[in-house]
């Protein structure tokens, strides 16, 4: 995330080897700085996409024209909508994105959307709201602890969250999209967080389901690629199992044992997955390497 | 109406000789003979023939006997596997309400060709993706036959791209939600606490015990036990102990004795027992009374078996 407020951020944010530049109206810009803010942002749009970097536009769901008229350009890869309440906010986002692609000669629907349920009315009505528009690609709990005032214990840990972020991950994987967030505790998270705070949110993150998260400071970028990254040692052992496992199975066995572990079809099946995904994340990395450097680039 | 007692389901794949003739003899309250996930495809379709002889086998100790069938080939595995002494079949990857009623159906036609009482074969269902978790609630009530609905927590981790880790439990959430959904529908969830359910190993008895009595007070009601070894501990962990059906005897003695003066909360043991711990003492004899009928069931059956 960087603010839309300030320019020299966001054009240098792909140097911290994000995936995603999210230029941000919403959080971190002042209210008396947006109007400035949105004059700007095609041309940040544009110069951040020459890094060949994704860009989306952090936008509220009560600005939506303003903030609509101010990003929407050929370069933007989508938006993301915040404090999202209500299927008619959805679908008066969704409408107006379609006129503005029409004005401004993007293919009609490429357009991404990704829903912020920040709120207790959006995630009760998750599942609505994120089936009322195709161009949804992504759920997110966005700053939802601070909208509801969820407290934390003292143990760090915001209790309502994991009930959220597993209902968000399981309402996304219903609709077939990734659920973007981290699992993290207080104090951490933005500013606050460091840089291995943030690689252990990722990895608790992972491991109940979420694909990605969003960062504030540029040293929270790498540890965040790294927490979703399946290592290198993951791979090798997801390697060897699946060796194991299609031996087996060339045997006529489809459960084997070792050591104390029962490995069946869906083990053999998530590791056949982590080593896509790994090879997927490599794949990419590559490429925005590539882009950085000025080198072509092939279509994913 | 008779109290459901399907504490341990034991997985056994059809086409392990060994592993099927053996099954009865473990003392699981349920065997299922699978024909999907523990079947390699190239057995497949020689693992249909199998089936009839293997449901009388797996019965010999008194065990309800379930068929895991594949949803693709949902039609030929029930006839494959509809014949006297099958309780039912479980069926993996349930999507929607229709892929229920579409089972039942199966069922409906099996009975009628095979003369078995129409209406008595159960269904055991399983939800492996995101969306099923979410519309748990249409499909449990799509069928009537619907016994016990679980989740499959190594699909449902690879249908969410799901590494899972013992320190975090991804489905905290799924599991909660199906267990109240399937309460309130009056159909038995099951299912293991974390982290068995993504990453099954053997335990030793007093660990195997501890999970699965974790997993009986998440309002599970059995698991589907991968390993022979899970069985025994998992109808302990099931069955309520001695100490705690004595107890509430008591209750209900002491319970019966306040309302007889005039009060329907008093203290005893340091509890105060009123009409909810009254029902929950109803529950708890009532439930171990079931469990013992059901073990002396298996027994008998079994060392008949065995001579």
């Amino acid at each position: 995330m960087a603010p839309a407020s300030q320019p020299e951020r966001a054009v240098a944010a792909p140097k911290s080897n994000t995936d995603v530049v999210l230029l941000d109206l919403v959080e971190f810009v002042a209210e008396q700085d947006k109007p400035s803010a949105r004059e700007g942002l095609v041309e940040i749009v544009r110069q951040v996409r020459e890094s060949g970097t994704d860009v989306f536009a952090l936008v509220d769901s009560e600005l939506l024209y303003a903030d609509l008229h101010a990003c929407v350009c050929p370069e933007l890869t989508g938006v993301v909508v915040s404090h999202l309440e209500s299927v008619a906010q959805v679908e008066e986002a969704d409408s107006l994105i379609s006129k503005l692609e029409d004005e401004r000669g993007i293919p009609p629907g490429t357009l991404e959307m990704v829903f912020s349920l920040d709120t207790a009315q959006a995630n009760q009505d998750a599942f609505e709201i994120a089936s009322a528009s195709r161009r949804i690609t992504g759920l997110t709990l966005g700053r939802a602890e601070l909208v509801m005032d969820l407290r934390p214990e003292p143990s760090g840990e915001i209790h309502l969250m994991q009930y959220l972020m597993q209902k968000l991950i399981t309402v996304a994987g219903a609709i077939g999209v990734p659920a973007y967030g981290a699992w993290w505790r207080t104090p951490d998270r933005g500013l606050l967080a460091t840089p291995e705070n943030t690689g252990e949110a990722a990895l608790r993150g992972r491991a109940i389901g979420f694909k990605g998260s969003f960062c504030v400071l540029e040293n929270q970028v790498a540890p965040m690629n790294q927490g979703f990254t399946p290592s290198a040692q993951e791979a090798t052992e997801a390697g060897k199992l699946l060796e194991s496992y299609r031996a087996a199975v060339s045997e006529g066995t489809a459960s084997i044992r070792q050591g104390d572990r029962i490995i069946d079809s869906g083990t053999a099946l998530r590791a056949r997955l982590l080593i896509d995904r790994a090879a997927a994340c490599e794949a990419h990395d590559k490429a925005k390497v590539d882009a950085l450097a000025g080198r072509p680039v092939p279509a994913p | 109406m008779s109290m459901l007692i399907r504490r341990s389901n034991l997985m056994v794949p059809v086409t392990n000789a060994k592993f099927a003739a053996g099954a009865w003899r473990h003392g699981a309250d349920a065997i299922t003979l699978d024909l999907e996930d523990g079947v390699v495809p190239a057995l497949k379709a020689g693992a249909r023939e199998l089936v009839r002889d293997a449901v009388a086998v797996a019965g010999k100790g008194a065990a309800e006997v379930f068929v895991r069938v594949n949803k693709e080939f949902l039609v030929a595995d029930v006839e494959a596997s509809t014949w006297p002494g099958l309780a039912g079949i479980m069926l993996p990857k349930v999507e929607s309400a229709e892929d229920v009623v579409e089972a039942s159906d199966a069922l409906t036609s099996a009975e009628r060709r095979r003369g078995i009482e129409p209406g008595t074969l159960s269904l055991i269902l399983l939800l492996e993706s995101a969306n099923a978790v979410f519309r748990v609630r249409e499909i449990i009530a799509a069928s009537e036959r619907v016994s016990q609905v679980g989740l499959d927590e190594s699909d449902l981790s690879a249908s969410l791209g799901i590494s899972p880790v013992a320190e975090y439990d991804p489905f905290v959430y799924a599991r909660g939600r199906m267990a109240i959904e399937a309460t309130a529908a009056g159909v038995e969830p099951i299912g293991i606490a974390h982290p068995l359910g993504t990453l099954p190993r053997l335990l030793s008895g007093d660990d195997m015990l501890k999970v699965a009595t974790d997993s009986k007070n998440l309002g599970f009601k059995g698991i589907i036990c991968p390993h022979t070894s899970w069985v025994s501990s998992v109808n302990t962990a099931f069955t309520p102990t001695e100490s705690q059906v004595d107890f509430y005897t008591q209750v209900r003695d002491v319970f019966a004795q306040a309302i007889a003066a005039g009060t329907a909360a008093v203290p005893f043991a340091g509890r105060m027992i009123d009409v909810p711990v009254d029902e929950w003492a109803k529950v708890v004899i009532a439930t171990s009374t079931a469990c013992n009928l059901r073990d002396a069931e298996k027994q008998t059956a079994m060392e008949a078996a065995s001579v």
